[in-house]
């Protein structure tokens, strides 16, 4: 799919990507055939599978209810050995994401494993927006408002969710 | 539905929604494909050969449940190896009966508008067809009580099918296998579907008659989509060949076609029945003599394997002049210089050990060459994509506390500095809030030249 990789060898071209572009064609059949609730991915751009946009709806009961966050999936040659990198592209306030959107999940790092997927990524997402893990914040402001002042919170969250539009 | 990329969600769209969760269990949850050489873990998950490999070269852990695992202890499921080599044989002409069976349903719901656009063609129809409208009128009454069902499947499914039937009719011969494959793969309404009959496999088409006559029983209660034109609607279609019958000839018909299907069946049944029961040794001759001689090779016995199986290796122990070696002696470049030459050699002897080591327990094993490339092939698509910055943040944790262990001590002596001074100003109440005040002033004034060092 590089350029260098097309002339230097035309016909393993496409071969050579089958292992990740493979696969996540599988993963986009699958999440478009059964979706789950308030989560989408699709790629960036058809002809280049490595590049995703997805969203995710705020779980009910949490400071982000009913709030659309929008995140980039880059996938690495090695995937699935190797896991994606995910950023929040919407501006976000929570105590395990940076002000960059790069965001703090063990699953995403050292607990990768190879039968994740772009699913059960956005799933666990979705639960660390209810479920931040205060105790290794990213963003400290954010971990220590988190409990101690909610309305706080919620002022700084809408402010930085204004700088979305 | 999507002959070239067969997906478990194929199976939402039919009546059997629940054959999802069945081909999702038949697939490796590394690759997403059907198991190909599947092995399985201490810990009891299966996996691909070459997935499982790979995924323990890089964690050593199982990737379902994050157990120690090592390659050493990787058993064969063959349990799974013919689970998943049966279900693939019967894998399209079943998805093609069910989605006939949805998509029949579907039509019916606009069958009016259809039989308007349709009707011109309708009038096309060969004088097999006509001959069974003749009865027509015999046959309504009695097939009333057969459920609405069945009538509407017959008035609707055929359009379609009518532009590539008559290549069929030429063909069909008075084997009752032909017929029930033009029967059952003709009905579906997706624009590929010609494409798949012409791609059809000698070993489908047999496979495909054995699964016909063993769910005989239930395709009696009308699983298929008939191909007759619209005023057959209350003939029989046989629910072998269907073809449409009316009353007085379908008993007999059947009975006929029973043993039709039950004749031909034997003579490809040794031959290719042995493809689809998927005994490894049986199925092998038959799939074999259908690939090029160039690319297999017959698979490889249990003692071959293990004379053959590569060792894993240790990277640190390795030296660099013995990993050339090792390539070299498989036919493996090792034109690589520069600083990660090193690092470079073993993650391709690494894959290529994965790669190897997969290929002897597979039922179609590769030649050398064909898997060198392969090794080309997979190195180049690690090669395009780097990791992130942000991954590299992370996983570099320590090169990062070694370069920055000047100023970090540094730091540390500072802020002793300063408390032990403090102790002596004798400022005892304020001395925390200051220590903290001063360590965070040096830590400003070191924070400048670390960035410019960045």
């Amino acid at each position: 799919m590089s350029v260098s990789t097309s002339t230097v060898a035309p016909a393993a071209g496409s071969s050579n990507t089958t292992n990740v572009t493979k696969r996540l064609q599988k993963e986009l059949m699958q999440l478009m055939m059964s979706p789950s609730p308030g989560t989408s991915a699709f790629p960036d751009d058809p002809c280049n599978l490595l590049k995703w946009t997805a969203t995710i709806v705020g779980p009910d009961d949490t400071y982000f209810a009913g709030k659309t966050f929008k995140l980039s999936f880059t996938f690495p040659g090695d995937y699935p050995l190797q896991p994606p990198t995910v950023l929040f592209t919407t501006p976000m306030f929570h105590p395990n994401v940076d002000m960059a959107g790069r965001i703090c999940l063990d699953i995403l790092k050292d607990k990768w494993s190879a039968v994740y997927n772009i699913q059960s990524i956005l799933l666990s997402l979705q639960s660390l927006l209810g479920e931040p893990n205060n105790k290794s914040p990213l963003n400290g402001q954010a971990a220590q408002l988190w409990d101690e002042d909610p309305k706080e919170y919620k002022r700084l969250l809408e402010k930085r969710h204004q700088e979305a539009e | 539905m999507d002959a070239d990329f067969p997906d478990p969600t194929d199976w939402i769209q039919t009546p059997v929604p629940g054959l999802q969760a069945l081909e999702t269990s038949l697939r490796c949850q590394v690759c997403k494909e059907l198991f190909t050489a599947p092995k399985v873990t201490s810990c009891g998950h299966t996996f691909c050969s070459l997935c499982i490999r790979r995924c323990l070269s890089a964690s050593s852990k199982c990737p379902t449940c994050m157990k120690p695992d090592e390659e050493p202890r990787l058993r064969d499921n063959i349990v799974v190896s013919e689970l998943v080599s049966s279900f693939n044989t019967i894998r399209k002409s079943l998805l093609d009966t069910l989605v006939a069976k949805e998509e029949a349903r579907k039509q019916a719901e606009e069958e009016a508008e259809r039989d308007s656009r349709t009707r011109p063609k309708a009038e096309k129809r060969s004088s097999y067809d006509l001959d069974d409208d003749e009865v027509m009128e015999d046959a309504e009454p009695v097939h009333r009580p057969q459920a609405k069902k069945r009538r509407r499947q017959d008035t609707t499914t055929l359009r379609k099918p009518q532009e590539t039937e008559p290549p069929r009719r030429s063909t069909r011969t008075s084997s009752q296998r032909t017929n029930s494959r033009a029967g059952s793969s003709q009905v579906i309404a997706i624009p590929d579907s010609d494409d798949d009959d012409d791609d059809f496999q000698p070993i489908e088409e047999s496979s495909e008659s054995e699964f016909q006559s063993s769910s005989r029983a239930k395709r009696k209660s009308a699983s298929r989509a008939p191909d007759t034109p619209t005023k057959d609607s209350d003939l029989f279609a046989c629910p072998l060949c269907n073809r449409r019958k009316d009353q007085s000839t379908i008993n007999p018909h059947v009975n006929r076609c029973i043993e039709g299907n039950r004749s031909p069946s034997p003579t490809p049944g040794p031959a290719n029945g042995a493809s689809s029961a998927g005994t490894p040794l049986r199925r092998q001759p038959a799939t074999f003599s259908n690939l090029s001689r160039s690319q297999h090779r017959a698979p490889y016995t249990v003692e071959e394997r293990e004379k053959l199986r590569l060792p894993k290796g240790n990277a640190s122990l390795a030296k660099e002049a013995d990993i050339r070696k090792k390539l070299r002696d498989h036919g493996i470049r090792c034109d690589v210089k520069g600083k990660e030459t090193k690092q470079i050699l073993w993650t391709r002897l690494q894959e290529w050990t994965n790669l190897w080591n997969a290929n002897l327990d597979s039922d179609n094993p590769k030649l050398k060459h064909v898997l060198i490339k392969e090794l080309e092939a997979y190195e180049r698509s690690q090669a395009t994509q780097k990791h992130s910055v942000v991954q590299d943040k992370d996983f570099e944790r320590e090169a990062w506390s070694n370069t920055h262990k000047p100023g970090f001590d540094a730091l540390i002596a500072n802020a002793r500095n300063t408390v032990s001074r403090k102790k002596e100003n004798g400022t005892e109440t304020s001395e925390t809030s200051d220590s903290a005040a001063g360590a965070k002033a040096e830590l400003n004034g070191m924070d400048s030249p670390e960035v410019v060092e960045v």
